[in-house]
């Protein structure tokens, strides 16, 4: 085969591209779990959590997640009257061990639980370089650890401090919402070990969700709605105070 | 827990982060790029001050300017290299990048300044020295100084 140095031009990059095709494969097939049929999100109820911090460290179990990191974590508020743009916030290794007992009696305290908020416009899938943390059609921000530069962009980008660099795979690493429980048909680790409740996991395109009886009925707001993330946990009766 | 020292304002909270923002990910290595970045920028400065405004004060430092830039210029990747958890994948940024991401495109702006601004304007500068280069070495540098030249060997002006 003689082949000229212009035909060698084309052909190169297109086998290059060619090869990338048969290196990415076909996705893996989930006969039982249709996409497009849920919109996942996350009801937190603030009076009802108690800062035990079953859902860290059930989420700790769940996903390996390593030391000194944490994929959701809890936050006490001390409030004191009049003063709520001040707030005390404290989170003992994530609230993992709960709380130490309260020493002032004035204001009023209350646990914020945090996690990854899976945004719908997420600014961390916008900075990141190569395309390895996606939105799933699903609505769950994920992130392909094999694609993953570890650069940290999108850990800077995270107007709520959810993502960190895994110490061993020097990749991103965050909340998945427990994908590979939600799509058998489980709730999520941290859901399912909350004693009272304060955690549910939503589907927001499922009519038969509580949710929507619940949005209808009560008060509920996002963290920092100022940047129009689209974030898809709920947080009921939230503070102004929470930052 | 971070200790009452460490007094980061949160919109009014003090004596605390989030606990997956106490480790800093981005930090002296990343520091370090736009340092570099910055020689680059000064002695392109200073190579442009001779050809484009003609300042003929600093015409003997031309080459040096230009020399210094590029040679800046391509160790500045590295402590950017350095800092990812994983250097071998960086050039997927380049092969896959994601259109909405600014680092992303910068690496097209910065592979634009390195080639079309630097190399190229370089290589227009040393041509006359390519050509006698070539008639000089032998073997395996003849050949790429022949390469470089791509193939003229006249030394006149005009050429």
């Amino acid at each position: 085969m003689n082949l000229s140095r212009r035909q060698i031009l084309v052909l190169l990059p297109a086998a290059a591209v060619a090869w990338k095709y048969v290196l990415a494969d076909s996705p893996q097939s989930a006969p039982n779990y249709n996409m497009s049929d849920h919109w996942w999100g996350m009801l937190i109820d603030i009076p009802k959590c108690i800062g035990c911090g079953n859902c860290v460290r059930a989420c700790k179990a769940e996903n390996d997640v390593p030391d000194g990191f944490f994929r959701t974590w809890v936050e006490r508020y001390h409030v004191t009257d009049g003063n709520m743009t001040n707030p005390e916030v404290i989170s003992p290794d994530g609230g993992k061990e709960g709380f130490p007992a309260v020493t002032e009696d004035a204001g009023k305290y209350f646990y914020v639980p945090k996690l990854c908020n899976h945004c719908a416009d997420s600014p961390c899938t916008q900075v990141c370089p190569v395309g390895a943390t996606f939105v799933s059609p699903d609505g769950v921000v994920l992130v392909d650890p094999k694609y993953c530069l570890g650069c940290a962009y999108c850990v800077q980008a995270c107007p709520y401090g959810c993502r960190y660099i895994h110490p061993e795979k020097k990749v991103a690493d965050k909340c998945t919402l427990c994908y590979h429980r939600i799509t058998k048909g489980l709730t999520t680790a941290c859901c399912e070990s909350c004693p009272t409740g304060a955690r549910q996991l939503v589907d927001l395109k499922n009519p038969k969700d509580p949710i929507h009886a619940f949005l209808k009925t009560h008060s509920v707001q996002v963290l920092k709605p100022q940047m129009a993330t689209g974030a898809k946990v709920y947080y009921n009766d939230l503070d102004g105070s929470v930052r | 827990m971070a200790e009452s020292w460490e007094l980061v304002f949160m919109n009014g909270v003090e004596g605390f982060m989030y606990p997956n923002e106490i480790e800093l990910h981005w930090s002296v290595l990343i520091v370090l790029y736009p340092f570099i970045t910055g020689l680059v920028a000064g002695a392109f400065i200073l190579a442009s001050l001779e050809r484009v405004f003609r300042v003929e004060a600093v015409k003997p430092t031309y080459r040096l300017a230009l020399l210094t830039a590029l040679s800046f210029l391509i160790v500045a990747p590295l402590p950017l290299q350095l800092h990812l958890g994983h250097p071998e994948r960086s050039p997927e940024m380049y092969f896959t990048p994601h259109s909405t991401s600014a680092m992303a495109m910068f690496g097209y702006v910065y592979l634009w300044y390195l080639m079309a601004v630097l190399v190229f304007e370089i290589w227009l500068d040393y041509r006359r020295d390519i050509v006698l280069l070539a008639q000089r070495s032998r073997g395996l540098l003849r050949l790429v100084y022949r390469v470089m030249t791509l193939g003229i060997r006249c030394t006149s002006t005009s050429a």
